[in-house]
């Protein structure tokens, strides 16, 4: 029951009656440490992206960190040397796709002087399996509303996506989509199979996901929407941390969770108990589409 | 330990020693109009400089030798009455006091020389006086006992809308409320916004702070001992009002006359209403009220025995348009025998069931529907016996045993889920004397034995490590049996004691002391700043041990002008252990292995109450004082779970200054005006001391807990009453009460929170600007008009 959020439809009372300002805070920044981002999948070139933290109401664009060494081990050997980017600083770039079941390991080795002490040596991630992921076999478009779908607030035309879980317990599936290219912002949806081990959402008892909806009218002389929806397999850990940083961001209530530091998966050689901001994906991805009938 | 049986032991011969050739007056005082008991009032014999006061079943009794005696019996708003007796025998005096009536040249003469405040050997106890109460200014037009306690020293809440309030640096879970005895584990209505106490159905109100007595145990902060009327067996009458958020209606009267009576009383909000006039329809389809009943019913089979029933019943419901609806609430059943087994021995016999319970899901009629329901449930027996063996000496003992039902969660329909039932049972001992060596000392020292069971049938975890619990950790899975004990806590740290001391230095000045140790075996499981209706007890268990606090308190008290202004000076050190604190990200809801979300620590609190009340006179109220600080520490054997780094940190609701000035003036014999004006620190919050980027997200970096504070809250607010003269003749009379709820508008905060400001597109998508946000509950002026009836 982690995605019961119940506590969201008490924001929404404290809505009708509350008051908002914005206000500034005299709070003294600490000193910048390193964050690291990447991913590593089976359909998308590998990138890592280094950055330092910088001061809460700092609103200048984050510091890059650049003339880093940033390799990937496969098994424990490495295997490739990222090259940053001309164009992007801070930004670490490969063509390479992962392969299933093989365990992957980020490092990246900081010597540069200009770079503040702290975030210098050697950061490695957690080891990390790419998982198989399931495919999504299809995603059709059905008309819906709330007697037939719980999921349809509204009626209208939906994306209803097949697809079916791999068998045995431990999957975590996370859900991303796309409108027209464009992510939608923030999104957070991770779903396992904890009592759903194996089942084929589509098929018998268990209906296919409506994934999307209602999709709106085009305007006259536009193209319909187009919607791609991707499955990532991750990690248990992974969704703990998302669940930790949904906690922290999502504000603005009498209810909010208490403050917690969101640590990741990167941590110095040496000492585990230094770590690095960010998060280093290792995930299986499997993606398919539609493209509105109105 | 030898020393202190041999001390006791002398101490009962004394006692009993001096009961050589005595007599005993006892009996009832009652309210002469209505015929119900009075509670707490003064039996006072100048000439001896001793005296008693009446219990919660207004029963009084003083033994003393053969002889002539006045007596006087006094109470705060009634006409003081006395009589001289002669005593050559047990004699039996039932006492009916009017209610006094003063007109405002008159001083009140009455009621003067009551000085409890002085006398009594209790100290950090606070009595609610509904009558003052109901003259207050009132959020909406609701007359709130639970926030007229905030404005007294000791007692704060983390804000507007918090369902609970917090004493002497306690948490909202560690208040024991209970309602005719029967706990009620969420006193709060709307969010937090009123309480659920009806103040037309109350009878009395008493709040201890510390020195608590033996009777009472199970939680660590404060007993709040709320007791209903028990209804007017002279004459049916009835009292109500209309209001703008609620209206309410209660009726009592006699099932035979002054035998037995009934009393009942509702109230139903309709915000719901004012929602369905809103435009918008994301409004106007939801539903939001409240309702409650109070009911009781008694019967006096004999000056011996008398029997009570008295029960609570109140739902809260919010719905959103008919997609998603949510409701919880408080029902309780007393059933009580009150029986005088002498003169000197009254008994008391209680059966209570108490339940609280919250459900939330989607309509049935969906064809996928669901309901999630939670629920605590507990069943008491409780014996209390007291013996007043002489006017310097009065017993209490007695036994208790709750059994507890925990139903942390349960899914129906389209999917059926149940998280496992709890069990617990908890018995306790208690004894307690308080002996008046001298009209100028006094002492009241006692001891409770608390010991706590927790019980099968259920499945438990065991761990790779059973202090620190992980979910991937589990080596084994054991099976319990109903009735099999899980855990047992029943060593010496159930010892409970209690001690009070009093010392006189004149007739208008006293010294006071207390200690108290006491235990809670049950936690309110939430991590959020405010408890929410949502939030479940758990019980102390294999994983999560019970939590005890040490708190000394000293006082200094003293009356001035005949009693008419009372003082108080009161200081005092708690200290914690095994306080439930959660791990980072704590998934709290629907958990079935809580014990791998939560961590506990230690915590102190210590401060300094000031108190003047002016108690008569056309101009009557109090200002109130505390400075205090209340400190949390949590360490962990994983550097990653400790707080702060195991370092002391600020709780949430750590105030410390905390400043009320309550007035009321009668202007005339209809028209009288009130003023609340209360001002407190900013609560700590939490500042990021930095920020990273994650996808499109920008994650706030917390490090120092409860570093920062929010700003001050100050606030104003005003009422008038109107209550014409009641005419002769005429039963049916009404009255009216204006209030201005936060007169200069302030938008105090009640907590500042961290985002990601919105992009021109109304999406945060690549805005990386943070800011901070204020959020304060009420930012408005709220006037509110009732109409008062009473037949």
């Amino acid at each position: 029951m982690k995605n019961l959020h119940i506590i969201t439809l008490l924001i929404g009372f404290m809505a009708l009656s509350a008051c908002r300002d914005v206000v500034e805070l005299d709070v003294e920044a600490a000193e910048p440490e390193l964050v690291v981002n990447g991913v590593l999948s089976n359909s998308e070139p590998l990138f890592v992206k280094l950055q330092s933290t910088s001061a809460y109401f700092d609103n200048q664009a984050f510091q890059e960190v650049s003339n880093a060494r940033v390799s990937i081990l496969e098994d424990g050997q490495e295997i490739l040397v990222l090259t940053e980017s001309d164009s992007l600083a801070g930004h670490y770039e490969a063509n390479f796709l992962g392969s299933f079941n093989k365990q992957y390991q980020l490092r990246v080795e900081i010597n540069d002087p200009q770079v503040p002490e702290k975030m210098q040596g050697v950061w490695l991630s957690r080891l990390d399996t790419l998982r198989p992921v399931p495919p999504i076999d299809s995603i059709k478009q059905a008309t819906l509303n709330r007697s037939t779908t719980p999921q349809a607030f509204f009626e209208g035309d939906y994306a209803l996506m097949y697809f079916g879980d791999l068998p045995g317990k431990g999957n975590y599936y996370r859900i991303k989509r796309k409108l027209n290219d464009s992510l939608f912002a923030q999104e957070n949806i991770i779903i396992n199979d904890e009592e759903l081990d194996g089942i084929y959402f589509g098929r018998g008892l268990f209906p296919p996901i409506a994934i999307y909806g209602p999709f709106e009218e085009p305007e006259a002389g536009m193209e319909a929407d187009s919607l791609s929806v991707f499955i990532q397999s991750v990690s248990a850990d992974f969704e703990d941390y998302l669940n930790v940083l949904q906690s922290q961001v999502q504000t603005g209530s009498p209810f909010d969770a208490p403050p917690a530091m969101v640590v990741g998966n990167i941590y110095k050689e040496g000492a585990e108990n230094q770590y690095a901001f960010g998060y280093f994906q290792t995930i299986g991805e499997s993606a398919n589409g539609i493209r509105y009938k109105p | 330990m030898q020393k202190a049986l041999l001390a006791f032991l002398l101490l009962c011969s004394w006692a009993l020693k001096s009961q050589d050739q005595q007599y005993t007056i006892s009996g009832y005082v009652r309210d002469a109009k209505t015929g119900e008991e009075l509670i707490g009032v003064n039996v006072y014999l100048p000439q001896l400089g001793k005296g008693s006061s009446t219990n919660v079943y207004g029963f009084y009794s003083l033994s003393l030798p053969p002889g002539r005696y006045q007596v006087q019996i006094q109470y705060i708003g009634y006409e003081t009455q006395s009589r001289e007796i002669e005593l050559s025998a047990d004699q039996k005096i039932n006492w009916e006091l009017k209610e006094s009536s003063t007109t405002l040249e008159e001083v009140v003469v009455s009621s003067e020389k009551i000085d409890r405040n002085v006398s009594s050997i209790e100290m950090s106890v606070v009595q609610v006086d509904v009558k003052d109460v109901k003259k207050m200014p009132a959020l909406l037009g609701e007359v709130d006992i639970i926030r007229s306690l905030t404005l007294l020293p000791g007692i704060s809440t983390v804000g507007e809308a918090s369902n609970g309030f917090n004493v002497r640096g306690g948490n909202t879970d560690q208040n024991l409320i209970i309602l005719d005895e029967a706990p009620v584990y969420n006193s709060s209505h709307l969010f937090g916004f009123f309480s659920i106490f009806n103040a037309d159905a109350v009878k009395d109100v008493k709040l201890y702070k510390g020195g608590i007595p033996a009777r009472y145990g199970g939680r660590l902060s404060s007993v709040v001992d709320v007791r209903q009327k028990d209804g007017n067996n002279r004459a049916f009458s009835g009292t109500g009002g209309i209001g703008l958020l609620s209206s309410r209606l209660l009726l009592e009267g006699p099932i035979q006359k002054e035998k037995s009576a009934f009393m009942i009383a509702g109230r139903r909000s309709y915000a719901d209403i004012f929602l369905g006039l809103s435009p918008d329809e994301t409004i106007s389809q939801n539903t939001l009220y409240f309702y409650d009943f109070n009911a009781k019913l008694n019967y006096i089979f004999s000056e011996k025995d008398r029997l009570y029933f008295s029960g609570y019943f109140g739902r809260d419901v919010f719905e959103i348009n008919d997609l998603f609806g949510f409701e919880w609430g408080n029902a309780t059943l007393t059933g009580r025998w009150n029986h005088l087994y002498s003169d000197k021995l009254f008994s008391n016999l209680s059966l209570i069931f108490s339940d609280y319970t919250y459900a939330l899901g989607t309509p049935e009629d969906d064809e996928f529907n669901f309901r999630l329901q939670s629920t605590i449930q507990d069943y008491h027996l409780k014996n209390q016996y007291t013996y007043y063996a002489n006017a310097n000496s009065e017993f209490e003992f007695g036994l208790e045993a709750i059994y507890y039902r925990f139903k942390p969660g349960t899914i129906t329909g389209v999917v059926d889920l149940t998280l496992q039932r709890e069990y617990a049972l908890e018995p306790s001992l208690y004894f307690s004397h308080e002996y008046k060596f001298s009209p100028l000392f006094s002492v009241q020292y006692g001891l409770r034995y608390s010991s706590f069971y927790n019980l099968g049938p259920q499945s438990k975890n065991i761990y790779q490590n059973q202090e620190l619990p992980e979910l991937d950790e589990v080596v084994e899975r054991v099976d319990y049996g109903k009735g099999d004990i899980i855990k047992a806590y029943n060593g010496l740290d159930g010892l409970e004691p209690r001690l009070a001391i009093n010392y006189r230095l004149d007739d208008e000045k006293s010294l006071k002391a207390s200690y108290n140790r006491t235990r809670q075996y049950i936690h309110l499981i939430s991590n959020t700043t405010a408890p929410t209706p949502v939030d479940l007890y758990r019980p102390a268990g294999m994983h999560i041990k019970p939590a005890t606090v040490n708190q000394v308190a000293l006082g200094y008290f003293q009356n001035f002008n005949d009693n008419a202004y009372e003082l108080s000076i009161e200081s005092y050190y708690k200290d914690f252990r095994n306080i439930v604190d959660y791990r980072n990200g704590a998934d709290l809801i629907f958990n079935e292995s809580i014990e791998t979300e939560i961590t506990s620590g230690i915590g102190r609190s210590y401060g300094l109450e000031f108190y003047l009340r002016k108690q008569s006179g056309r101009l009557t109220g109090w200002l109130s004082y505390t400075l205090s600080k209340t400190e949390l520490k949590v360490e962990s054997q994983d550097p990653s779970l400790a707080i702060n780094a195991g370092e002391w940190y600020a709780a949430n609701y750590d105030k410390r200054h905390d400043i009320s000035l309550v007035l009321n003036y009668q202007i005339s014999k209809t028209w009288d005006i009130g003023m609340n004006f209360t001002y407190q620190s900013g609560r700590p919050i939490t500042p990021p001391e930095g920020k990273f980027q994650f996808e499109d997200f920008v994650v706030p970096i917390y490090r120092n807990r409860n570093s920062y504070r929010i700003p001050d809250y100050h606030r104003l607010d005003l009422s008038a009453n109107y209550i014409p003269e009641k005419k002769e003749g005429k039963k049916f009379y009404s009255s009216w009460s204006f209030s201005l709820y936060n007169v200069y508008a302030r938008r105090n905060a009640y907590s500042i929170y961290f985002e990601q400001a919105p992009n021109q597109n109304g999406t945060s998508a690549q805005n990386l600007n943070t800011q901070a946000q204020q959020l304060s509950i009420f930012g408005t002026i709220i006037p509110s008009v009732t109409w008062n009836f009473n037949f």
